[in-house]
């Protein structure tokens, strides 16, 4: 049977979990992006040696499973701090680093791995014709990136960095191994007294599907405005 | 008068392709040069040297009193030296994220650093000129390509360059486009600008150049006025060439 006193009482609980695993994912995508634009840029110019040093990253962190990096980054990082503090003669206290930390580094280095080769298709699909018309002009290389050819490869992007942005509000989840008290870890948390599982699932898929259709609008609404230009652009 | 253009010695190579096998031309101050030849004879890449877009192997580029070394250049030599040009695109590449007042705007906010009310005066009245006056708000895709490319054009001409380079600036415009294009070209060239311009449009050559440059195989093979080059050519090549394009139904080997 279906436990609907249970449910009406641990709603609140879960809705105050929302923020936690927002703010994660905000977190993991503003850096991991900027860092994923960064990559691109640098491997689509061709920069020696840390082009080489990207390309290696992006494969790794395609690699490597999700879970694994969170606990590398929950569970190694931290001797790596502590050994690094004593080394300078200092003692760090890793208590004072709160576990969400690790794992928004751990969900950030994974975005910047997944979205700088969505950022680097985009930047392909822009025409050459483009950065040309900006040398011919007189414009320097930043001016032609920022002004022209970043603005279009955007329009190219969005709908691809709103699919990975939804993989990362469900990517959050795993935080719960970490002991980060997002949506998934409290329904766990609140289920597991009275064995009300299929409840408390069932309230979080709810969340999610609600959290992924507002965001869906969201990144739509991002697109349909950032391809304005293309407007009445006839089928060729 | 003293050249406004002088190339000297170009080559350049993609790969094992010697595409220009030393190419020397110089230009006076409003000068119309036209370049015909077939494709493949590397008149495309001649004028992607001078503005650098395709950086010679070998030679020199001044323009206006200021030289480039194809070989040993820095940055900052080939912005300004682009500044002393323009071009005009065979695909027009107008910035498709910019309508098309802000596409001639663009030169004179970013590069000459124009207020933004200066640039759209002087932007509106170019456009008026070359016939758009009632398309400055749209953006690029929403227009003809004849119309593209008058865009294209009054981009090019706002910057007041010391050169405009022409890279076969109707060879993608739907047939009954290409006269306004050409119309607007002719325009430009009786202001007394100079102008480099590649095209296979005999007529408009006749019509419009000070001289007229042969090439084929990577080097000039003929030059001169257009009633010599056009209507009596020298070397045999230029003869067939002109045979083709004039008659395209004419084989010149036998059989």
């Amino acid at each position: 049977m279906i436990n609907f006193g249970f449910i009406v009482q641990s709603v609140p609980a879960l809705i105050k979990a929302i923020p936690v695993t927002l703010l994660m994912a905000f977190a993991a995508a503003a850096a991991g992006w900027l860092l994923g634009l960064g990559i691109a840029l640098i491997r689509k110019n061709k920069v020696p040696v840390i082009s080489q040093i990207c390309a290696v990253f992006v494969s790794f962190m395609r690699g490597v499973p999700m879970i694994i990096l969170l606990y590398i980054s929950y569970y190694a990082l931290p001797v790596v701090v502590y050994n690094y503090g004593m080394s300078i003669g200092r003692e760090i206290d890793l208590n004072a680093i709160p576990a969400v930390l690790y794992a928004v580094l751990a969900l950030m280095l994974d975005q910047a791995a997944y979205s700088s080769e969505i950022f680097r298709s985009a930047l392909s699909a822009v025409d050459e014709g483009q950065m040309e018309a900006c040398y011919s002009v007189g414009m320097t290389k930043s001016q032609a990136l920022i002004r022209i050819v970043l603005p279009q490869a955007m329009a190219i992007a969005v709908p691809n960095l709103s699919g990975l942005f939804l993989g990362l509000v469900k990517g959050t989840s795993l935080a719960y191994y970490v002991g980060v008290y997002e949506i998934t870890a409290t329904a766990n948390l609140l289920a597991m007294p009275a064995l009300n599982f299929i409840e408390a699932y069932v309230m979080t898929t709810i969340i999610y599907e609600i959290i992924s259709f507002i965001f869906n609008k969201l990144f739509r609404g991002c697109e349909n405005r950032l391809k304005r230009f293309r407007a009445g652009a006839s089928a060729a | 008068m003293a050249n406004i253009v002088e190339l000297k010695n170009i080559h350049k190579s993609f790969g094992e392709n010697h595409i220009l096998k030393g190419v020397d031309m110089n230009i006076k101050k409003g000068e119309v040069v036209v370049i015909l030849g077939p494709s493949g004879s590397g008149k495309t890449t001649l004028l992607r040297t001078i503005n650098f877009l395709d950086s010679a192997d070998e030679g020199s580029v001044t323009i206006h009193d200021f030289t480039v070394d194809c070989k040993k250049h820095t940055k900052s030599q080939v912005i300004e030296l682009r500044r002393k040009t323009a071009m005009v695109f065979q695909n027009y590449n107008l910035f498709q994220n910019k309508t098309i007042l802000e596409n001639v705007m663009e030169g004179l906010v970013t590069v000459k650093k124009y207020k933004k009310s200066d640039a759209e005066k002087v932007s509106r009245e170019i456009l008026g000129k070359v016939g758009l006056a009632e398309r400055c708000d749209f953006y690029p895709s929403q227009l003809s390509g004849g119309q593209q490319q008058r865009a294209g054009i009054a981009r090019a001409l706002i910057l007041d360059p010391d050169v405009i380079l022409f890279d076969e600036p109707t060879s993608a415009l739907d047939p009954e486009l290409v006269g306004e294009v050409l119309n607007t070209i002719k325009a430009v060239a009786q202001t007394g600008i100079t102008m480099i311009v590649v095209t296979h449009e005999i007529a408009f050559a006749r019509e419009v150049a000070s001289r007229v440059v042969f090439m084929e195989g990577g080097v000039v093979v003929e030059e001169g006025i257009p009633e010599e080059i056009l209507v009596n050519p020298k070397e045999p090549r230029t003869q067939q060439f002109l045979k083709r394009i004039t008659n395209p139904n004419a084989s010149d080997e036998p059989g």
